[in-house]
């Protein structure tokens, strides 16, 4: 882009083209050819920003502006959409495309506790000639760290050999270990009593919010129709991933828990909305989902374009819309006025898995059980990894089941809940991992997300990678998240002095953000500041 | 939900009107919660995510945005505890924290934002970077160090003008307002509307160049000069200039405004203004192409006495000479009803000749033959602003986008509702993105395409059998006369597959509701009126007129094109329409103005011209209208002005007319005159003075009684407000209003029938006033165009208008951002014609007709289709009109200047 004239001007002469871009009939043709001349449709926006930067690797202007063009959209629709998610690069004028393939290096706090600083450092230095490498927050990969996403290719345990290798040999796609033959359960009856036995169960949203179930889908009452069903499977709560490893291991009961869901609530439209970083459960869910044959029900699987927030029910829904991921203000709720206007209700895949698991095996199985939970531990515990435990199971009872600390590490404190949580000192680890036992204390549970730290991670450095995190995945649309997260980051470079400042900007970011990102985005700092046994 | 909601607020009961929000209802009880993402603009959609209205709620964990809540049943609210004042003082010095100053500025928008805060000191770092300003825009200053992203501006472009250029790029702190695709407003698609700027209440978005003022504004409500949508605006008067003007909350526009209106009045004080009256020297010849020359060195300065006495002498000798029908006048479409009103009145009483028109002949003439033959009445039947009740939309042959830029705002609010929107014009255009359906037919195929249309709706029985029953006449014969227009049959005239027709027909006849929007493409036809009667037929096949969110609507172009026909500027009606030959019409006139008057219809603006090439028209009085450059055929029209006798011209500028007249009278600017102006709602409006006249120019009232005077009237009315009454008395339509009212109101729709009710703006819901009472369907038959192309003269052009621009260009060539935005003529060509004419973006081309030929820059357009090249009509330099076609619609008698046939090729150096 010129810089733009400063001085009066001789009067120039009139411009030789209409205002603005001009459409470039090459990225025109371009597309045309992508889509299989197809006529497109304004919510699958985000679809078709992911096909276009999976082919060419990047957006170009040129393409963006032709893809608003035959959408019949203008260009600031596709533009600033395209620039909303961390995964689509889009270039500027002129700009040189990025290798094709992009490297991301996770920056999750337990792979930053394996070196992914370090191998970030390294890769860049050493890659960068080869592939686009990007460091990347969290992409549940923590039970083997560090990881590093290779186009669609996951590799766990990343190291330079072995990320150099799939380089070498191309590997961009996803390894997946998914049985050939094609999943088909048993289309379960639909049942008026379901609600009824959810209810009984006491069953409670397993995504961060805990919402019962049970009340939920009784606000579908008398709900017109259309109706829709999100799933959501966007997990990106750092330290979680027991949605992927449902999927990856349980794909059978997840898929029926969404037939039930999809049945009793009488919807017509399933959308299941998967984080971009699980392209290996995408590549399953496109095989999967067209096998699901329910009388009037169609099923739809969305690409997450690496946004934190659009785990967020609303944001989400802004985002099946094909828009930015802005959350909404409620009233109106989704069962009201939801995707498209449409009653919509949201349900975390864990949750979906309970429900099968309910309808299946009973209440009374369930509570004598005393209503499991899938914790993702992690961190600086032995056998990381996804656990089947009570929910009264205790964070002592969880470090236990991952085989305690690792070698030469002294348990000093933990996340109970993924970054939103809070970070507390070891003294709290007798505390069970459940709803309504950290929120006195200023944290939660959520979606049972348990990372342990040691004497060997600074706590302070890990509140300020986390509110580092709040910060780059605020949507930016409400004062007291998109300025107080940053707010707090400066001032974490003096904690000490600035507590009281922090304090106010915590409490206000509590009280008045839109959405549950801000609320939660100073708690790990609060946390510290009020249980944390060292001040900074 | 009908009654009212109570509960507390602040410990006290509190009853909320249906549909009000907290912060409403609050307000309305005198606690005022601030916000700046909401209720910068009443009509905004309200965004809650600037988190300063943040109030308490009991039973809710966090608090809640009172511009977004709806009180409910014994809801309590606290809107200025500790809890909500708090989070509003941090969210306060959170915004504060990163603002940059504002510049001292005259401009009041932009300090709202200011007013809310205090002088704390700010104890939050600084975080976010500096940004560069944007100075790119001839119009508008972007300082993103001023921004607080309360998202009024993103509303503004997209939601409420829909031009959609502004946006949020990336999230968080780095999130930001951007221009497209991020590129500097100068170079975006920004249409310089102004919406943002004046929604932006910190200065992030500014007019370009306003200096501080020594004294505080003057704000004086009133109009705006251009288009027939008749924006209500605010001017801010300082020093007897404008600094700034506001979109004022109207009932035609609701606050917005375009370009033109907002930027645009800085005209009435270039240096160019007339300020003396001027004399054509002894001697000095008139020359049909002076104007390749000097014009002005032809004439001299004079004394209003001397002026006026030859001014009246001049006319006074044809009169007595060859008679009342050697006379002619052209009244004003810009000027005032009182003016319109005075000049018809001065012709016909003075000349007794019925020898007046103004410039509606070359516009929408032949909507208006059609409509009083259809329908009885040729105004629309229902406001603009009932397209956003409507379910389809028809737009033919307008570009409302550039030519009335805010009616279309409320087209393309209605499409995004949900209201399935029909464009046809032979060229893309703005709303095509809009458009549910985009057709794009073969130049001067309308009757072929509308027939087409027509026929489907007939022989699928989308026809509104009970409607056409009660409400219409001739369907049998229309029906049958119908038949053989197929889609087959009509597609390869008409360029539209078959599947298409069938589709538009089924859409626009199945809607509940729908309207039709036409403008110039349908009218400046030899066949203009056939094609506004196959309109009228869709509308009353359908039933489409007469209920809310119907009608019939011919886009009026001039500011006071409605209020001047009203008033009688045309040769064949008195004012009102009563009909000039009609006895008892006539006689009610020769008894309210105490004279006799002429029966015979006169001569329309096209024949005066080719009558005064045959020396029938002897002397013309030409009050604000420049033919020497509206009319098609300039050639001839330059050589038909130069033949008369005697030409009086009284405008505020030289224009290309005056270069042929033997007195010009320097007259008053729109923004220098009170007086009544009617847009195309039939909103009669008024306008209010905001500056005094340059030098010696007279108020054109005053001129017109002066000229008057002299030729033996006694006419003593003493201003705007005498003469409105005048016409209240012999206007039955207005006899409801009164200056008084105006002042009031500002505008009341016409008719209106008493002073206390509010007129009428949806009409026939009964009955037409036709002699059945009925709409009449008038069969057309398709035929080419006057002038087709050929082997020399290969390319049809087509002319028209730019968003800039106004018509003749003689007042927006002088407003600085009008004139720096497009600055010169261009002649827009398909990128392939182009290429085969071996034509780069930067050559010139030269365009020529069996009339004349010209030469201009290209401008390649894809919007253009190809063997189609289009001008505007607005540069001297190279006068589209020197290349059109004066054949005439035999009905309307408005010329062809939509389609002729031209040769283009790369001008040689």
């Amino acid at each position: 882009m010129k810089a733009p004239a400063q001085k009066s001007n001789p009067k120039q002469r009139a411009k030789a083209f209409p205002k603005g871009r001009q459409v470039d009939i090459n990225a025109i043709n371009d597309l045309k050819k992508t889509f299989n001349d197809a006529p497109f449709e304004r919510d699958l926006l985000i679809e078709y920003l992911h096909t276009i930067n999976d082919k060419f690797g990047y957006l170009s202007p040129q393409h963006i502006q032709a893809l608003a063009s035959l959408m019949g959209l203008a260009q600031i629709d596709v533009y600033e959409t395209a620039r909303f998610y961390a995964h689509f690069s889009v270039l500027t004028d002129h700009e040189t495309p990025p290798p094709p393939i992009t490297l991301r290096i996770c920056d999750g706090p337990t792979c930053r506790m394996t070196g992914a600083k370090t191998l970030l450092k390294e890769a860049l230095s050493a890659f960068s000639n080869q592939v686009n490498v990007v460091s990347a927050p969290c992409v549940g990969a923590c039970d083997t760290p560090p990881a590093a996403l290779l186009g669609k290719n996951r590799i766990l345990n990343a190291n330079m050999d072995t990320i150099g290798q799939d380089i070498q040999l191309g590997h961009t796609a996803p390894k997946t270990s998914f049985p050939s033959s094609v999943f088909a359960p048993a289309s379960p009856k639909k049942d008026a009593h379901i609600i009824e036995i959810l209810d009984q169960a006491g069953l409670r949203g397993c995504g961060g919010a805990g919402f019962p179930t049970a009340q939920k889908w009784r606000f579908f009452n008398d709900a017109p129709h259309p109706r829709v069903l999100v799933v959501n499977a966007d997990e990106g709560e750092p330290g979680t991933f027991k949605d992927r490893y449902l999927f990856e291991n349980h794909m059978d009961q997840v898929l029926a828990g969404i037939c039930l869901a999809a049945q009793t609530l009488e919807v017509q439209d399933v959308y299941v909305y998967l984080r971009d970083e699980y392209p290996h459960i995408h590549q399953a869910l496109k095989k999967i989902l067209p096998t699901l044959k329910i009388q009037g029900v169609r099923f739809h699987l969305r690409r997450g374009a690496g946004a934190y927030v659009c785990g967020e029910e609303t944001s989400l829904i802004e985002s099946l819309e094909g828009k930015r991921g802005l959350p909404r203000n409620r009233p109106p709720y989704p069962a009201q006025n939801g995707f498209m206007g449409r009653p919509t209700i949201t349900q975390n895949v864990e949750t979906l898995y309970w429900i099968a698991e309910i309808v299946e095996h009973g209440v009374n199985r369930y509570i004598q059980q005393q209503r499991p939970r899938f914790y993702s531990v992690s961190g600086r515990i032995r056998q990381p990894g996804v656990f089947r435990a009570p929910s009264t199971a205790t964070v002592t009872e969880l470090i236990e089941a991952a085989d305690g600390m690792i070698e030469g590490h002294l348990f000093t404190a933990f996340l109970p809940g993924g970054a939103s949580g809070g970070i507390f000192p070891a003294s709290f680890a007798d505390k069970a991992m459940n709803f309504g036992v950290f929120e006195e204390f200023g944290g939660f549970v959520g979606s049972g997300a348990l990372t342990i730290l040691s004497n060997h991670d600074d706590v302070w450095d890990v509140a300020r990678t986390l509110s580092q995190f709040f910060a780059d995945e605020s949507c930016g649309q409400c004062t007291p998240c998109r300025v107080g997260t940053q707010k707090i980051i400066a001032l974490l470079n003096n904690a000490k002095d600035n507590e009281k400042l922090i304090r106010e900007l915590a409490t206000t970011m509590g009280e008045a953000s839109i959405c549950g990102l801000g609320q939660a985005a100073a708690n790990p700092v609060i946390t510290l500041f009020n249980h944390g046994a060292e001040k900074p | 939900m009908t009654e009212a909601i109570k509960f507390l607020l602040n410990d006290q009961i509190a009853l909320a009107l249906p549909g009000e929000t907290i912060r409403q209802c609050a307000k309305r009880l005198g606690h005022e919660i601030p916000g700046m993402c909401s209720g910068v603009n009443k009509h905004y959609r309200v965004d809650g995510s600037c988190r300063l209205c943040v109030v308490e709620i009991e039973g809710e964990r966090t608090l809640a945005a009172s511009c977004k809540r709806h009180p409910t049943s014994d809801m309590k609210v606290w809107s200025h505890s500790e809890r909500a004042e708090k989070a509003r003082a941090m969210v306060l010095e959170m915004l504060q924290a990163d603002l940059g100053e504002l510049a001292p500025t005259p401009f009041e928008p932009a300090k709202r934002f200011d007013r809310l805060t205090t002088d704390t000191p700010n104890r939050l770092p600084k975080t976010s970077p500096s940004h560069a300003p944007d100075t790119s825009h001839p119009a508008i200053d972007v300082n993103m160090n001023r921004c607080i992203l309360c998202t009024n501006c993103v509303r503004a472009c997209r939601e409420v003008q829909s031009n959609a250029v502004i946006g949020i790029a990336g999230r968080g702190g780095h999130a930001k307002i951007v221009f497209d695709q991020e590129d500097h407003l100068g170079q975006s698609t920004c249409v310089a509307c102004g919406e943002c700027v004046q929604a932006c209440p910190t200065g992030a978005l500014l007019p370009k160049g306003l200096v501080p003022q020594n004294a505080p504004l003057k704000a004086i409500n009133s109009l705006c000069p251009y288009c027939g949508v008749g924006c209500q605006i605010t001017y801010h008067v300082a020093d007897n200039h404008v600094v700034y003007a506001d979109g004022r909350d109207g009932p035609a526009n609701l606050g917005r405004l375009c370009v033109k209106g907002r930027f645009g009045f800085d005209y009435a004080k270039h240096a160019d203004r007339l300020t003396k009256p001027l004399i054509r020297l002894e001697g000095a010849d008139k020359d049909p192409n002076i104007l390749n020359h000097d014009p002005r060195a032809q004439f001299r300065e004079a004394t209003w006495e001397e002026a006026l006495g030859r001014a009246a002498a001049g006319l006074e000798l044809a009169f007595e000479a060859q008679g009342g029908d050697a006379l002619a006048g052209f009244g004003s479409a810009k000027g005032s009803n009182e003016e319109a009103y005075l000049f018809q009145k001065l012709i016909r009483t003075a000349f007794h000749t019925n020898n007046v028109d103004h410039c509606t002949r070359l516009c929408h003439a032949s909507s208006v033959a059609a409509l009083m033959e259809g329908i009885g009445s040729g105004a629309v039947t229902a406001p603009f602003t009932d397209a956003v009740k409507t379910d389809a939309i028809i737009v033919i042959g307008s570009r409302p986008s550039q030519n009335h830029p805010v009616a279309s705002t409320f087209i393309k609010s209605a499409q995004r509702d949900g209201a399935k929107l029909i464009v046809m014009d032979p060229r893309g255009q703005a709303l095509s993105r809009h458009a549910d359906i985009m057709v794009q037919f073969t130049p001067g195929a309308d009757v072929s395409l509308l027939n087409s249309i027509l026929h489907v709706i007939v022989t699928e029985g989308l026809v509104d059998k009970k409607y056409v029953a009660e409400h219409v006449s001739g369907y049998e014969g229309f029906a049958k006369h119908i038949k053989a227009y197929t889609p087959e049959k009509m597609s390869p005239l008409c360029g539209i597959d078959p599947e298409t027709i069938r589709t538009v027909a089924r859409t626009f006849a199945r809607a509940d509701k729908a309207m039709v929007f036409w403008g110039m493409g349908v009218a400046q036809h030899a066949h203009g009126t056939d094609n506004a009667r196959c309109l009228i037929a869709l509308a009353l096949l359908t039933g489409n007129i007469g209920r809310s969110g119907t009608g019939l609507h011919p886009l009026r172009g001039q500011n006071n094109v409605q209020g001047a026909s009203d008033a009688g500027l045309i040769p064949i009606v008195l004012p009102d329409y009563a009909k000039v030959g009609d006895d008892q019409a006539r006689e009610r006139f020769e008894k309210a103005w105490d004279t006799p008057l002429n029966a015979k219809p006169g001569l329309t603006v096209v024949e005066i011209m080719h009558a005064a090439l045959a020396r029938e028209i002897r002397a013309m009085y030409i009050m604000g209208e420049n033919p020497a450059m509206s009319d098609p055929d300039l050639n001839k029209s330059r050589r038909a002005l130069a033949t008369l006798d005697h030409l009086v011209v009284q405008d505020i500028f030289f224009t290309e007319t005056a270069a042929f007249a033997d007195v010009i009278l320097p007259a008053s600017s729109f923004y220098e005159k009170t007086g009544t102006f009617t847009n195309s709602n039939r909103q009669v409006q008024l306008a209010r003075k905001v500056l005094d006249m340059p030098g010696d120019a007279r108020q054109d009232l005053w001129i017109i009684q002066e000229i008057a005077k002299r030729l033996g009237l006694a006419w003593a009315y003493e201003n705007a407000r005498a003469v409105f009454e005048e016409m209240r008395t012999v206007m039955p339509s207005h006899h409801g209003i009164s200056h008084d009212r105006l002042e009031i109101e500002d505008c009341v729709t016409y008719p209106a029938p008493n002073e206390e009710q509010p007129g009428k703006a949806v009409l026939f819901s009964d009955r037409f006033p036709t002699p059945t009472g009925r709409g009449k369907l008038v069969p057309a038959i398709p035929g080419p165009p006057d002038e087709p192309t050929d082997e020399n003269y290969p390319f049809v052009l087509t002319t028209g208008r730019m968003l800039e621009h106004w018509h003749t260009g003689a007042i927006s060539r002088r407003a600085k951002v009008l004139d720096t935005l497009e600055p010169g003529p261009t002649l827009s060509i398909n990128p392939q014609d182009a290429k085969r004419l071996k034509i780069n973006p930067n050559n010139r081309a030269t365009v020529t007709s069996r009339r004349g030929t010209l030469s201009a820059h290209v401008r390649i357009d894809s919007t253009t289709p190809e063997g189609v090249v289009f001008m505007p009509f607005a540069f001297k330099e190279a006068a589209a009109n020197l290349l059109t076609n004066p054949a005439l619609d035999p009905f309307g008698k408005i010329a062809e200047v939509k389609y002729c046939a031209v040769r283009v090729e790369r001008t040689k150096r």
